[in-house]
């Protein structure tokens, strides 16, 4: 199979092009700090637009390394989109309020959809009421929390209500379609590279790259095209297919 | 006999390699692209299509006793199924064996399922409208759901399988049988044919029809984990038969990777549904992989182009 291989190329064009780029702007950039040639420099930007794009800028090394997780290691997770968009969701929140909003949610969700399951309601309007449910008891956990005088911004559980709401209605359908044990795991997967993702989102020292050198999104790019034109076995597959390998040795023998 | 020294909880690349598997990785990437043509594959997703193809083949499929197409008519469904006590309600889209319910006996109040699951009355309409509002088809489309007839485990076939209809999968490349397997229900899949929610496979040999070993949750057997009955050397009955049939179809349709389900019914193969995107564990069940024919397939001979029969119009 040693045809030649345009994506292979591509990737290399794609990441030697986002270096020389870089290097380009660092010779160029400190002699004419002014002009057109000032907009590939984001540092010179607002700090907050900074901030905002700094996680922007991170979103698709997430991508890239669900990607990874998925393709190159065969973890299956709900979505390719979904560790990232998780992760995106609680990065915002500290710690505690992100942990006690999961908790909350996921039981809640879990429970209140075991208890719509009997109900026989189409889809939509079964996602609705476990919202509606979740959204009420995040209510009244914000004002329990307010009525002891613990500073609470509710603002931060907007996002991984919605998010974990539709984690919780892929994880119900799914223990329907593949049983409870592979529905754990695909839970658990999802969740522990979404906690990747949103440890690179965290990341100050990544974002402050990324900003300083828009360019390594090329980078993350060629990255993306290997593992898209990556054909061979999935580290899973070393495992699903071990009882092959053994009969070939028998087979030799 | 595996060396003590030798053995492995993993398989190593070149290990995968030498036997000649075929990752998902590769299927996806070198041989469905490459076979299988995008518009091609609405006449193997729809199980209405497929059956209209095969009947104009002159190849048996399961009779269709009804469609429902739209909420209304599962009010109506009492009246359609007559005095029938055993069918098959299936989805037209539905992907992997999803949302199929095989029905043993019915009452006033519901249904018995062969799996010796009850199913009331507003739990049978339910499913029903579910499965029309897309919840077992591929991206959640809206479906229509097919009630057909149940074709029974007959001879050999019955006393292996537990619940449900064994089913036997023909794996075609470019039109040419190179794998195929006996699929067996088991306990834990519930009645269903699909390896991954638990069915037992047996690999066939193409050549002869005689089953050779199986496998089970990915892991290679060689007796069946309900029963303990050994599963080599069954022969499978109108094998030649069979094959032609899933050769027949697929010529017609033109998926130059494809997976033929067929049951060998007393008077001929029924065809039960096509696969434009076929499983692997096929691999594990006759104990070799699939690459050697795939580089066959990649490197010689023209795509297929499909055959339909006439008066059949490609769609999708």
């Amino acid at each position: 199979m040693a045809h030649p291989r345009p994506a292979t190329l591509g990737a290399v064009a794609l990441a030697v092009g986002g270096v020389a780029c870089a290097c380009l702007r660092l010779i160029l950039g400190a002699a004419e700090p002014a002009g057109w040639s000032a907009i590939p420099d984001l540092m010179r930007l607002p700090a907050p637009t900074q901030q905002t794009l700094a996680v922007l800028l991170i979103l698709p090394a997430g991508a890239a390394i669900t990607s990874f997780a998925r393709n190159i290691v065969g973890f299956q997770t709900f979505g390719t989109l979904m560790p990232n968009l998780l992760a995106l969701s609680f990065l915002e929140t500290d710690w505690i309020t992100g942990s006690a909003v999961f908790v909350i949610v996921m039981l809640v969700g879990l429970g209140g959809r075991a208890a719509l399951g009997r109900l026989r309601l189409l889809i939509g309007p079964r996602l609705g009421l476990v919202l509606t449910a979740t959204v009420l008891c995040l209510a009244a956990a914000v004002s329990v929390a307010d009525h002891l005088g613990l500073p609470v911004r509710a603002s931060v559980a907007l996002l991984p209500t919605v998010v974990l709401t539709i984690v919780v209605e892929r994880f119900y359908v799914s223990i329907e379609e593949n049983g409870l044990a592979t529905s754990i795991r695909l839970l658990a997967t999802t969740l522990a590279v979404a906690l990747v993702c949103l440890g690179l989102l965290k990341w100050r020292a990544l974002g402050g790259l990324a900003l300083r050198f828009p360019e390594g999104e090329l980078l993350v790019a060629a990255a993306l095209v290997l593992i898209g034109r990556y054909s061979g076995y999935r580290l899973s597959e070393l495992w699903r297919f071990r009882d092959l390998a053994a009969d070939e040795s028998e087979r030799s023998k | 006999m595996r060396l003590a020294g030798k053995w492995r909880p993993f398989a190593r690349f070149r290990d995968l390699r030498r036997s000649g598997v075929l990752g998902i990785n590769r299927r996806n990437l070198d041989v469905l692209v490459r076979l299988n043509p995008k518009c091609l594959y609405a006449l193997v997703d729809d199980k209405l299509a497929t059956k209209l193809i095969c009947r104009r083949l002159g190849i048996s499929v399961p009779e269709t006793y009804a469609v429902l197409e739209r909420f209304p008519d599962i009010r109506r469904l009492g009246e359609w199924l007559g005095s029938r006590q055993e069918f098959v309600i299936k989805p037209a889209r539905g992907a992997g064996g999803r949302g199929i319910l095989i029905v043993d006996g019915r009452d006033d109040r519901g249904f018995t399922l062969s799996n010796g699951r009850r199913m009331e009355q507003d739990e049978i309409r339910h499913h029903l409208a579910l499965s029309m509002s897309g919840a077992y088809s591929k991206g959640g489309r809206p479906d229509r759901v097919i009630i057909e007839e149940r074709i029974a485990a007959r001879g050999t076939f019955a006393d292996l399988a537990f619940g449900g209809t064994p089913d036997i999968r023909v794996l075609l490349l470019l039109g040419r049988a190179v794998m195929a397997m006996l699929r067996l229900p088991t306990r834990c899949s519930g009645g269903r044919a699909n390896l991954h929610q638990g069915a037992l496979g047996l690999g066939i040999d193409i050549a002869t029809g005689q089953t050779r070993g199986g496998v089970w949750r990915d892991r290679a057997v060689s007796i069946h984990p309900d029963t303990g009955r050994g599963l080599e050397g069954l022969v499978m009955p109108r094998w030649r038969e069979t094959l032609a049939a899933a050769e027949k179809l697929t010529a017609a349709i033109g998926l130059g990777c494809l997976g033929v389900d067929l049951v060998p019914d007393g008077a001929g193969p029924v065809v039960l549904e096509a696969n434009g995107r076929p499983g692997l564990g096929i691999q594990i069940a006759n104990r070799r992989g699939l690459l050697p024919a795939v580089h066959e397939a990649l490197a010689g001979g023209p795509p297929l182009e499909p055959d339909l029969p006439r008066g059949l119009y490609r769609y999708g």
